[in-house]
């Protein structure tokens, strides 16, 4: 069988791959690695030709660069956290993440929750059909008998409004973060 | 900084952002062009990704007001107090609001609903009367009234409101499944119509054949065969398609592709030395991730080549690999 289709492509778009890494953020090294791992990847599974080749090595890529980066974040933060609580007792160490974790989230959904109701109804049905069930924009279009840039548009400002308001939920789980720390420190 | 200029960059992310989840190579490669004209544009397009990430878990809990939202929590309520069947959580949960789509056609109240391969559609017809379309189906339904349904083609899973002055009719080809308050599953391709039903008491052609089918019985119905063929299943396996479950004694292997196809939104062509080789068992369906994709060959017992626009069935111990 020809399963030289993807891996074929991938050598042609190799360089594409390793600039776009690199425009996404990467250092030369570990956009070098992460396509080392794609490469191999490719190798053991034998996948075949695909329909939009470059788009679905282009994904793969941008898959394996967040996983990296979430990796690395993690490392990070560890460290932090450590010289932060070091010297707080370890019991309640363990503790705060879980329950500031869930307020976090609560505190999250309630926000995501307002944005959504305070959509039109129609952008708000566009974005649960596109985000939520997975539907195509064109699909979505096709459905709803408008353009796909008009799905686009409604998805757009779905995105903008939810991104606006997570800038400020962001803020308030910096502070979260902070009083709770905080209060570990004068228990301990 | 200006500010405006930060905004439209943000804009931009946002556009590329919903542009590349389906987008094709040329997206792609525009979409690199774009992070190589400013390098604020990476830093914009990975705050949307990590917004977009963030709100994935939550997005399971959420509720989507829609217009159609209150009848349909009318719909599935008394259902699940009383049912095996319980709608999964959220994204499920979030399809029951689903939309209907109508395609009005221009002489009469009736609108069809299609789907896609691997979509899948709730359309509720009254308050307690709904219809899960599998994926690649079409059906044909009346706005004037909530009593009819026509199949042209796939799968569907119907949960009616009883109403025995009233019955429910659905029409599949120049057959009739007639019922008065049920859970029952229509599967209609070329060759064949199936009918099973899960609860309640269902009537296939009234007026020709009269046969009336019971909870756990399902009826096959071969095109061109002068009989239709009546046997038993497992009550709690009919429609379990909606949870991702397929279950199957004796079914020929072409059948079993021809819903996983349907199902997972994937060609799946059957050489004719697999087509009617039994399968017995249960497969869950999770998606069609490389992994998914290999524990179905451990469970169907083949191998999934890919091929141009989706897979080719071929046995274990053939050559052709």
């Amino acid at each position: 069988m020809t399963d030289s289709g993807l891996l074929a492509v991938f050598v042609e778009t190799r360089a594409a791959l390793l600039r776009f890494l690199q425009l996404r953020g990467a250092s030369a090294a570990d956009a070098e690695d992460i396509l080392q791992d794609l490469h191999l990847k490719l190798v053991a599974e034998k996948l075949g030709p695909v329909a939009q080749p470059r788009a679905y090595l282009y994904k793969m890529a941008t898959n394996r660069l967040l996983l990296f980066r979430r990796t690395a974040d993690r490392r990070t933060r560890r460290e932090e956290d450590w010289i932060e609580v070091h010297g707080g007792n370890d019991g309640e160490r363990d503790e705060r993440p879980s329950i500031e974790a869930e307020l976090i989230a609560r505190e999250q959904l309630a926000i995501l929750q307002r944005v959504l109701d305070g959509l039109p109804e129609r952008t708000r049905m566009i974005f649960r059909r596109f985000r939520v069930e997975g539907e195509a924009q064109r699909g979505i279009a096709e459905d709803l008998g408008i353009s796909v840039s008009a799905v686009e548009k409604h998805l757009a400002r779905a995105y903008a409004e939810i991104a606006a308001a997570r800038l400020r939920l962001g803020e308030d789980k910096a502070i979260a973060r902070h009083l709770s720390v905080e209060r570990v420190r004068h228990g301990a | 900084m200006a500010p405006k200029t930060q905004d439209s960059i943000r804009m931009e992310a946002i556009e590329w952002h919903i542009r590349l989840r389906d987008g094709g190579d040329d997206a792609w490669d525009r979409f690199a062009e774009w992070l190589a004209e400013n390098p604020l544009h990476a830093e914009a397009y990975d705050a949307i990704e990590r917004m977009d990430h963030a709100i994935e878990p939550l997005l399971g809990d959420v509720v989507f007001h829609e217009a159609a939202n209150d009848s349909d929590e009318l719909a599935t309520r008394p259902l699940r107090s009383k049912r095996r069947w319980v709608l999964g959580g959220g994204i499920m949960a979030a399809a029951v609001v689903s939309a209907f789509v109508l395609a009005p056609s221009m002489l009469s109240s009736r609108y069809d609903v299609t789907t896609g391969p691997g979509e899948r559609r709730v359309v509720t017809l009254d308050p307690a009367t709904q219809v899960v379309l599998n994926g690649s189906t079409r059906m044909t339904f009346d706005r004037e009234n909530p009593r009819f349904a026509a199949m042209d083609e796939g799968e569907a899973l119907f949960r009616i409101r009883h109403d025995g002055a009233r019955p429910f009719v659905l029409e599949v080809g120049d057959n009739r499944v007639e019922d008065a308050g049920t859970v029952f599953n229509v599967v209609r391709v070329p060759s064949q119509v199936r009918v099973a039903v899960a609860e309640g008491k269902v009537i296939y052609n009234p007026h020709r054949d009269r046969i009336m089918l019971d909870p756990g019985q399902i009826l096959v119905d071969e095109s061109g065969a002068d009989r239709v063929r009546v046997t038993q299943v497992p009550p709690e396996t009919v429609g379990a398609w909606e949870k991702g479950q397929l279950s199957y004694y004796q079914a020929p292997m072409s059948q079993v592709a021809a819903d996983i196809a349907r199902n997972l939104g994937m060609h799946v062509t059957v050489p004719p030395a697999l087509a009617d080789r039994a399968f017995s068992g249960s497969i869950a369906l999770r998606g069609k991730g490389p992994d998914e994709i290999r524990r179905l060959e451990l469970a169907l017992n083949v191998h999934l080549v890919p091929d141009g626009d989706g897979w080719t069935m071929k046995p274990v111990d053939g050559a052709g690999r």
